[in-house]
């Protein structure tokens, strides 16, 4: 008998119904997910509120574009002539020319100036229902006041997704300043706003978030030789946290903040570290002849996915906390490497080099080890770092022959530049948190 | 010579023995004769074609060897300038053409009837093993379902062409999600009614699936056997994750 799934799956489903005198019922499973047709009608500016309102638009545009999750046909504004008297208002919306250009959901918004600061009013519509979902009324300084925008973006992607939105967070980078010197740079999360937090003068390199956002770790040469260090903000006081080994890299935060884990050479074997931050010696956690390295915790903080050398070529390992049943993850490709873990538990993303020899981002499954590539054929691709929601990855890219941030959709679908200019590298994507 | 017969070269021409309609009834059946004779000779002297039901056994082969699994993977969307490189497909290449009496068939080997229709048939089967099928039929066959179950799926079949939401739902969610439409058919496939029986709790997911059903307009006409079933209502029970 030849293999009919769902035939026979609606046909037992059926007969079952039948039987029990109820109406017959048939079984249709497996959606095709589709982006949701959101337009976003530019903001209604009054007197003395046009710049603000401007950018406040192509900010909240910029987020909705690039979450992956809305329709770019429809909110691409070029797609359909908004009236700007249009009102606000359920009765004087013409719900139908929505309609016509394919939006089911409808943003509007009117700003203001009171007080020396920006007014935004957002109102999210129900096309189709023709009825008002949302309306959210904040206010912020005139010069911070494309932080509305990403405020109800993440409002929007919590109201369709039940999940809070990555729009306020930021990220941290490395950013060349100067001949030999690398310094850490905090941004918002589409690169706007970008604050230096090292002014060593000196190497400072792969910066790791603090789970409450309140520090980024990195490693920095200030002393002469790589170390662990921690910025502080918004106060920018540094201190060191480890001056033990030859070299000690990859600092990784645990989820409680209590914890670290990082890397560190001795006697030029480099295993990985925890180190309690309340005190206390640094506890070796692997053991091998080949190099470990790249450590990055679970979302619950019971297991490490680290890189090692072991079995010859670098791959993708994950070990418990305590260091026990470490075991190999990848066994495609021979150069795999910058594993970090998904907020979600269930990927880990990675930089891989190919039998190209180029370097692209992949994602592997913690569970089934199937990997699956993000990009490809785009110049070299590396460095990924998951937004807090697990739903963004941002990462460096050099396909415009520079090197800067870009971000991107897991499935790799959705991938958008945040940096112009180049000298960009090692983001880490904070942790979400209201200002 | 007599008299009579110098008498008889001086007379006027007689009348021909067969009137001129005669003479092209004649010759009419003289060419369908012949034309007969030289279709009868060539059926003849060539092949009969292949009347009887012989099994031809065609197997496809893909150029190439399949992605050593020890590489990384690759997108399957390649960009556009190497998407659009045609694949090298040739009856000498491509589709091998297998049977008792002809084990491989090249281009320029077939040329008899029979080889032509060999031919012929395995690029029927090349084009049909190309396309996506037809909209009513079923990759996997119907040899041996009943007809109600072949209609129960022809209907799974359309509605899932429409059956689309919006990625705003996470997978987690999606697999929580479950929702029950009642519809009711006239005896051509028109939806008579449709109405939501048990909803999911997700606003989005239940209108994705009412417009699902809304954008089938009809289904097909149910069989005799069923069709009182389907006018009485039958529930569709949308599943938004994979059983």
């Amino acid at each position: 008998m030849r293999a009919l799934p769902f035939l026979a799956a609606a046909g037992a489903t059926l007969a079952a119904s039948v039987a029990l005198a109820g109406p017959p019922k048939l079984v249709i499973s497996g959606a095709n997910f589709q982006p949701y047709p959101l337009a976003v009608a530019p903001l209604s500016p009054l007197p003395g509120a046009g710049e603000a309102a401007t950018e406040i638009y192509q900010t909240l545009a910029n987020d909705l574009a690039v979450s992956g999750l809305f329709d770019p046909n429809v909110l691409d504004p070029k797609g359909y002539l908004a009236d700007p008297h249009e009102p606000m208002t359920v009765d004087g919306i013409h719900f139908q020319r929505w309609t016509d250009v394919g939006a089911e959901g409808l943003v509007k918004g009117q700003v203001r100036i009171a007080g020396g600061e920006a007014v935004a009013d957002f109102y999210l519509f129900d096309v189709l229902a023709r009825e008002q979902q949302i309306h959210k009324s904040y206010a912020a300084p005139v010069a911070g006041a494309r932080r509305l925008a990403h405020r109800f973006a993440d409002d929007l992607v919590q109201y369709f997704t039940q999940e809070p939105g990555p729009f306020e967070s930021e990220i941290a980078f490395v950013k060349d300043v100067g001949r030999q010197t690398k310094e850490i740079f905090v941004s918002d999360w589409d690169g706007a706003n970008q604050r230096q937090i090292t002014h060593g003068g000196q190497l400072n390199l792969l910066p790791s978030w603090a789970p409450d956002g309140r520090g980024v770790g990195y490693t920095s040469y200030r002393l002469g030789h790589p170390d662990l260090w921690e910025t502080f903000l918004p106060s920018l006081q540094a201190k060191v946290i480890s001056t033990r080994g030859d070299l000690e890299t990859g600092i990784a935060f645990s989820p409680d903040g209590r914890r670290i884990a990082f890397a560190m050479a001795q006697e030029d074997n480099d295993q990985i570290y925890e180190l309690d931050l309340a005190g206390g010696a640094a506890k070796r956690m692997t053991d091998s002849y080949g190099i470990d390295a790249s450590p990055t915790w679970s979302p619950d903080g019971k297991q490490l996915a680290f890189v090692s050398q072991r079995e010859g070529s670098p791959q993708i390992y994950v070990m418990n906390a305590d260091g026990s049943s470490p075991r190999r993850l990848t066994y495609q490709g021979n150069y795999n490497q910058t594993p970090r873990w998904s907020p979600r538990g269930d990927l880990i993303a990675f930089t891989a080099r190919d039998e190209r020899a180029v370097f692209d981002l992949f994602t592997v499954n913690v569970q089934t080890g199937q990997v699956q590539r993000i990009t490809q054929d785009q110049g070299q691709n590396s460095d990924p770092s998951w937004s807090p929601n697990g739903r963004l990855l941002v990462f460096v890219s050099t396909r415009t022959g520079k090197s800067e941030l870009w971000v991107t959709t897991p499935d790799g679908n959705s991938q958008h530049p945040i940096t112009h200019g180049g000298g960009y590298s090692m983001p880490a994507w904070g942790p979400s948190y209201r200002k | 010579m007599t008299a009579e017969a110098a008498f008889a070269d001086m007379a006027p021409p007689r009348p021909p023995a067969f009137p001129l309609g005669a003479s092209v009834v004649v010759s009419a059946l003289l060419h369908v004769g012949l034309v007969g004779a030289l279709l009868f000779g060539t059926s003849i002297f060539h092949p009969a074609p292949l009347l009887q039901p012989q099994t031809i056994h065609v197997k496809l082969a893909r150029i190439g060897t399949p992605r050593d699994k020890r590489l990384l993977p690759r997108r399957p969307d390649e960009p556009s300038s190497r998407a659009a490189a045609p694949i090298p497909l040739s009856a000498s290449h491509a589709v091998e053409v297998a049977s008792t009496h002809h084990p491989k068939l090249t281009a320029k080997q077939s040329k008899s009837p029979e080889d032509q229709l060999r031919n012929a048939l395995a690029k029927l089967k090349q084009q049909v093993d190309d396309q996506t099928g037809d909209p009513n039929g079923f990759q996997t066959g119907t040899d041996d379902v009943t007809e109600g179950d072949l209609y129960n799926a022809r209907v799974v079949d359309r509605i899932r062409r429409f059956y689309q939401v919006p990625n705003t739902i996470s997978q987690a969610e999606c697999a929580k999600l479950t929702a029950d439409v009642e519809i009711s058919l006239a005896a051509d496939g028109t939806i008579l009614d449709q109405k939501t029986q048990a909803s999911s709790g997700n606003r989005l997911f239940d209108r994705a699936i009412e417009d699902a059903v809304k954008k089938c307009r009809a289904l097909p006409a149910p069989p005799p056997a069923v069709a009182q079933q389907w006018r009485d209502g039958v529930v569709l029970e949308f599943v938004c994750g994979k059983m």
